[in-house]
């Protein structure tokens, strides 16, 4: 039960309760508001009926010819409104918004390596791990396999009507690993 | 000099720049330009590196010779623009394009970047004006819309006269229908084409064109669209298709999103012939759905809920309707869902057999497995805050308030386990339950006074902040907790440890920074609050750049909704609450580090005047939301926790800067006539007071008191400012005689700082001269006479009484301060060698003098007995007594005897410390202010 409405500008105001956590960054006035002069479209919030917002995701369309996609660039959600699927229904709009008014052929976003319960969320809406990016947050030098899993994160792609032969995804993605540097 | 000469002769200072090595820059610059001294572009890049080390003055200088040649090099444009923004001289850098665009009329580039400067001033007629002139050479269709825009956003503008409104947004639509292709071609014109018809209520026609086929596509896609397209349709009381389209939503297309639910039920109790028969019929439709949906949804459940709440606004209660058992079903289905509490808040206020029946059913709920399972944890916290927040008067006796800590705080220890496996970053299910447990102490404390609660409240977050290292709330409670009892520092520490950062800085800073002066160790040289203002300050020129430099980017994306969005956005910030909050307090305990010389007091005075004067439009966007509200009916942990009844706001912020205005204004030789908005708003093209041409005076409105304003104070905020009022009464007239003629405002780095180096060229005009003659002495008013002494003799109270919290002394210690601080600055005329007119035998000039006395002695008396308490403060005795205080030991074994002396060790250092630190500043002030070190040259360098 929420509301589903576009993100304002003023909402950057009133997002505390989701941005406190800790899996959520807070980002310069201008990163938000870029995205916003962009691709409005592709950014929403979920508000509770008092007025409380719940989570919000900020997307964005790039690439060229069949690499055309939408993007998640930041999903989240409060945590006393997590498990009850708002991620999905703000999913459901921006895959809904990059097939119909962008024509992108598929999805995509990335997620910390060892933010299961992300993972396993995207998995479900139909996303699959398409490669690996080693040392996206920076690095630590050699760690351990958890201190990788907190730097490296999986690109999730999940392909559009416009991509009926589904060749934007494969199935082996989690063993090609990619560089930082060949992705940014 | 040929292209590729000059690109490898500047390519190294643009690197330089680049990578921040400015001082390098600045120096290949002077190289090149001791063999071409007429190198504009090389000139140009030496002013912006100049200023960015910070040699202001000379880059304006210099700035103002390269603008006198009206550049018209595209290299030089881009390089002056920067420095201009830096500079926030906005005016220059339109005039600047303006000029170049004028010399290459076909140069769209120009065209534009005179269009986006104009923009980012929000100068909507000129760039009207620009985009139009654009359309015409060019005939892009982008131009037309930029200049429909601008003129949409002129009409929208405060300094717009109404009766221009309608006659621009025809000019819009007129513009809208001339352009060669329909505005249909992309959402976002065609967005401006609808709000433009709905502004001028020709909303039949905007609809019309939402419900065309292509409209249909757009409002598919566009959350906004489908917002406008609903809003239209309802104006024009189309009940029975919007009906229509949200049934169909809803059962088709499994739409759930709340507001089309909204839309049914307004759509179904919207008044007409068949209200029964609609509301059964939407009644059935949502229950049905309710039933399909099953746990997968809430939507439909609740919506049932706000049908009946809704309903019974209309009319009272059937007794038919049972809404209790709906109320029931919901929350035996949805109450594993944390949410589920926030959901049915807006339902649960009950009266007489409703409330006995859903009490009844909310104190059955078997809480016993509680720990069991996750589902079942969140079904009994659930329950703890349903209940709690519906708590009336009766049941919350200290007892009964006790018996519930007690119950939350076992439940929460007993929930622990099933966090157990968690990695440190998760959140634990319980935490919740620590929460009520600390709101439920916190409350006691509120009914009983007794310190011991929030020493227990204290401990119960802190071993939760420890289970759960990343919960916020735990660590809100705990800022407020820490600064109750006077140690400042630890909830600093809790503060740095949330990582506001960003916007976060104006919506939540007001956790740290509200009356953060009585806190502040400036006397003593600590520089952590000053900091922690400029830091926190730093968002407003942020907001100032960055959201201008987007506005012109969506200009550029042609993403017309966004931007009366971003406008609005960037004025809430520039007229921030918190923006001038952040400032008074940091004027406050500025004066406490440095020893107020002219210079400062000018140049606060003017910019206070300026806020002042700009206040009238104030945003108050502080986020108090995020405080976890479960307190009983009545009562706000918000306002629990708060260090004052009334957390400062606009109105004490109104107090505050009279009250320093006032202060200052007598110490300063400014003309008093000249007022902020003439000094630092003087090249802004919008004037501050548009809508309200016949106030009045500025020195009448400062000297008005609302009851609403002075409300907000505390009662020792409220003597400081009767006390400095009475003084500045007292010593008005013999100020009017002793003072030189007034004197015009030479801006410093403030005014160039706000934007106008332009300033300067506004002399006031001369003053009356004084009186040739002394006004008659008169004695200092009761209330002057005896601040001091009084204030001494509540201190030493405040600090014996064992119900008083530990801020409360402090508040008192600093304010006391304050007061012989504003006391040295307004009378500092007549104290300071040979500035007076009045003789020093003048019985005006002894009352001064003794007065001043008086207040050294009764502030040192009390900085020696902060002093002495800060030695016995953190003592084995005292830790004994805080561990003592706190009974938690005896209720469970987690929060043991050793965990609550290690946080009794960590509050007892922590008072001990800004004690004795205020106690030894309040010292160092009084020796300091001895000396007469006032109005003097320089800031202090501490000892």
């Amino acid at each position: 039960m929420s509301i589903l409405r576009s993100f304002r500008a003023t909402d950057l105001l009133k997002f505390n309760n989701i941005n406190l956590d800790i899996w959520t960054e807070t980002y310069s006035i201008s990163f938000y508001l870029n995205y916003l002069a962009r691709w409005p479209d592709l950014c929403s919030v979920q508000q509770a009926p008092n007025g409380r917002l719940m989570g919000y995701v900020f997307g964005k369309a790039e690439g060229h010819n069949e690499e055309w996609h939408g993007h998640v660039t930041a999903l989240t959600v409060a945590p006393e409104f997590r498990r009850m699927g708002l991620g999905p229904k703000m999913m459901n709009l921006l895959e809904y918004v990059s097939d119909e008014a962008y024509q992108g052929f598929f999805v995509d976003l990335y997620v910390r390596c060892n933010n299961h319960v992300a993972i396993k969320m995207y998995e479900g809406l139909g996303y699959s791990v398409y490669r690996r990016v080693r040392e996206y947050y920076g690095s630590l030098g050699s760690g351990s396999k958890d201190e990788e899993d907190a730097f490296d994160v999986i690109d999730m792609r999940k392909p559009l009507s416009r991509d009926p032969m589904r060749r934007s995804i494969r199935a082996n993605g989690r063993s090609v690993i990619v560089s930082a540097s060949s992705v940014s | 000099m040929s292209n590729t000469l000059q690109e490898r002769q500047v390519r190294p200072i643009y690197d330089a720049i680049d990578l921040g090595q400015f001082k390098s820059a600045l120096q290949t610059c002077n190289k090149i330009l001791k063999k071409q001294p007429n190198n504009e572009l090389v000139k140009t890049l030496k002013c912006l590196a100049m200023v960015r080390i910070g040699k202001i003055d000379e880059a304006v200088i210099l700035s103002d010779e390269i603008l006198a040649k009206k550049p018209s090099d595209e290299l030089v444009l881009g390089a002056m623009s920067n420095v201009l923004r830096f500079l926030s001289r906005h005016e220059d850098m339109i005039v600047m394009y303006e000029d170049a665009y004028k010399k290459n009329p076909t140069n769209e580039e120009l065209g534009a970047q005179t269009f986006m400067a104009n923009v980012r001033v929000g100068n909507w007629k000129a760039a009207q004006q620009v985009a139009t002139k654009m359309h015409k050479n060019s005939k892009d269709d982008r131009y037309l819309y930029w200049s429909i825009m601008s003129t949409v956003l002129q009409a929208s503008d405060l300094s717009t006269d109404p009766v221009m409104r309608p006659i621009l947004l025809k000019l819009a639509l007129r513009l809208i229908e001339s352009s060669g292709s329909p505005s249909i071609a992309s959402p976002d014109r065609f967005y401006l084409n609808l709000t433009v018809l709905r502004d001028l209520e020709r909303y039949e026609e905007a609809l019309n064109l939402l419900e065309g086929d292509v409209g249909k596509h757009l409002c598919d896609t566009s959350l906004v669209l489908e917002e406008l397209r609903h809003e239209l349709a309802m104006t024009l009381g189309k009940r029975e298709s919007e009906l229509q389209i949200a049934r169909t939503r809803l059962t088709e297309r499994r739409d759930r999103n709340w507001l089309t639910f909204t839309s049914l039920i307004d759509c179904t109790l919207a008044d007409h012939e068949e209200l029964e028969a609609t509301i059964n019929e939407t009644r059935k439709l949502i229950t049905s759905l309710a039933q399909e949906d099953g746990t997968s949804d809430r939507s439909a459940a609740l919506a049932l809920l706000e049908l009946e709440r809704r309903c019974r606004e209309k009319e009272p209660p059937k007794r038919d309707i049972p809404f209790v058992e709906s109320l029931k079903s919901y929350f035996v289905t949805f109450g594993d869902k944390p949410a589920c509490f926030e959901d049915l808040k807006p339902y649960i206020d009950l009266q007489g057999e409703e409330r006995e029946d859903w009490t009844t059913f909310l104190d059955t709920r078997d809480l016993s497995n509680a720990s069991g399972s996750i589902s079942e944890l969140v079904r009994s916290i659930n329950v703890f805050k349903l209940r709690r927040i519906r708590l009336i008067e009766e049941e919350v006796t200290v007892e009964k308030e006790e018996e519930r800590a007690e119950q939350y705080l076992r439940a929460y220890l007993a929930a622990l386990s099933l966090g157990k496996g968690l990695p440190s970053t998760e959140l634990q299910p319980a935490d919740d339950l620590a929460i009520l447990a600390a709101s439920a102490y916190i409350n006691l404390y509120d009914l009983s006074k007794s310190i011991s609660y929030l020493n227990c409240a204290t401990c119960v977050l802190e071993y939760a902040s420890q289970r759960s290292k990343h919960a916020f709330q735990h660590r809100l409670l705990l800022i407020r907790l820490y600064r109750l009892v006077g140690a400042p520092s630890l909830a600093l520490e809790h503060y740095r440890q949330m990582n506001i950062k960003q916007v976060q800085n104006d919506t939540l800073a007001h956790l740290i920074l509200a009356r953060c002066a009585t806190f502040s160790l400036t006397s003593n040289g600590d520089l952590t609050y000053l900091q922690e203002c400029l830091e926190s300050s730093q968002i407003y020129s942020s907001n100032n750049n960055e959201t201008a430099d987007m506005v012109v980017k969506a200009f550029q994306f042609e993403k017309y909704s966004q931007i009366p969005e971003f406008i609005e956005f960037e004025d809430r910030l520039d007229s921030s609450v918190q923006r001038d909050l952040t400032k008074i307090e940091h004027v406050r305990m500025r004066l406490a580090h440095e020893p107020a010389t002219t210079e400062t007091i000018d140049t606060e005075l003017v910019e206070l005047k300026f806020l002042y004067e700009r206040s009238q439009f104030h945003h108050d966007n502080r986020d108090f939301s995020v405080f976890p509200e479960y307190q009983p009916l009545g009562k706000l942990i918000n306002t629990q926790t708060g260090m004052g009844e009334v957390s400062p706001g606009e109105e004490w912020l109104t107090m505050w800067m009279k009250m320093y205005i006032i202060c200052f204004e007598l110490a300063s030789d400014l003309d008093p006539a000249l007022d902020g908005q003439a000094i630092l708003g003087g090249d802004k093209s919008k004037p501050l007071n548009p809508i309200d041409k016949d106030r009045k005076a500025l020195s009448a409105r400062l000297r008005e008191i609302s009851e609403d304003d002075y409300k907000t104070l505390t009662p020792e905020e409220r003597r400081l400012h009767s006390f400095t009022l009475a003084l500045v009464s007292w010593l008005e007239p013999y100020n009017t005689y002793c003072r030189p003629p007034p004197q015009p405002f030479v801006p410093g780095a403030i005014a160039l700082a706000n934007g106008s180096a332009n300033a300067a060229k506004k002399v006031p005009k001369p003053a009356p001269t004084a009186p040739s003659e002394p006004p008659p002495s008169t004695n200092p008013p009761e209330s002057v006479l005896n601040y001091f002494d009084e204030l001494e003799e509540r201190f030493r109270e405040t600090a014996e009484t064992s119900t008083a919290l530990p801020w409360e002394a402090l508040h008192i210690a600093t304010l006391g301060q304050e007061a012989l601080i504003l006391y040295n600055i307004v009378t500092a005329r007549f104290r300071l060698g040979g500035a007076s007119k009045l003789k020093k035998s003048d019985p005006v000039m002894q009352s001064i003098k003794n007065l001043r006395t008086k207040a050294l002695v009764a502030l040192k008396d009390i900085g020696g007995i902060l002093v002495k308490i800060g030695e016995t403060d953190a003592t084995p005795e005292t830790r004994k007594e805080f561990v003592e205080s706190c009974h938690l030991p005896e209720l469970c074994e987690q929060i043991d005897h050793d965990f609550v002396f290690g946080v009794a060790k960590k509050v007892t250092d922590a008072r001990k410390k800004v004690r004795s630190d205020i106690g030894k500043g309040l010292e160092r002030i009084c020796k300091g202010q001895g000396q007469g070190l006032v109005l003097g040259a320089g800031p202090s360098t501490g000892s």
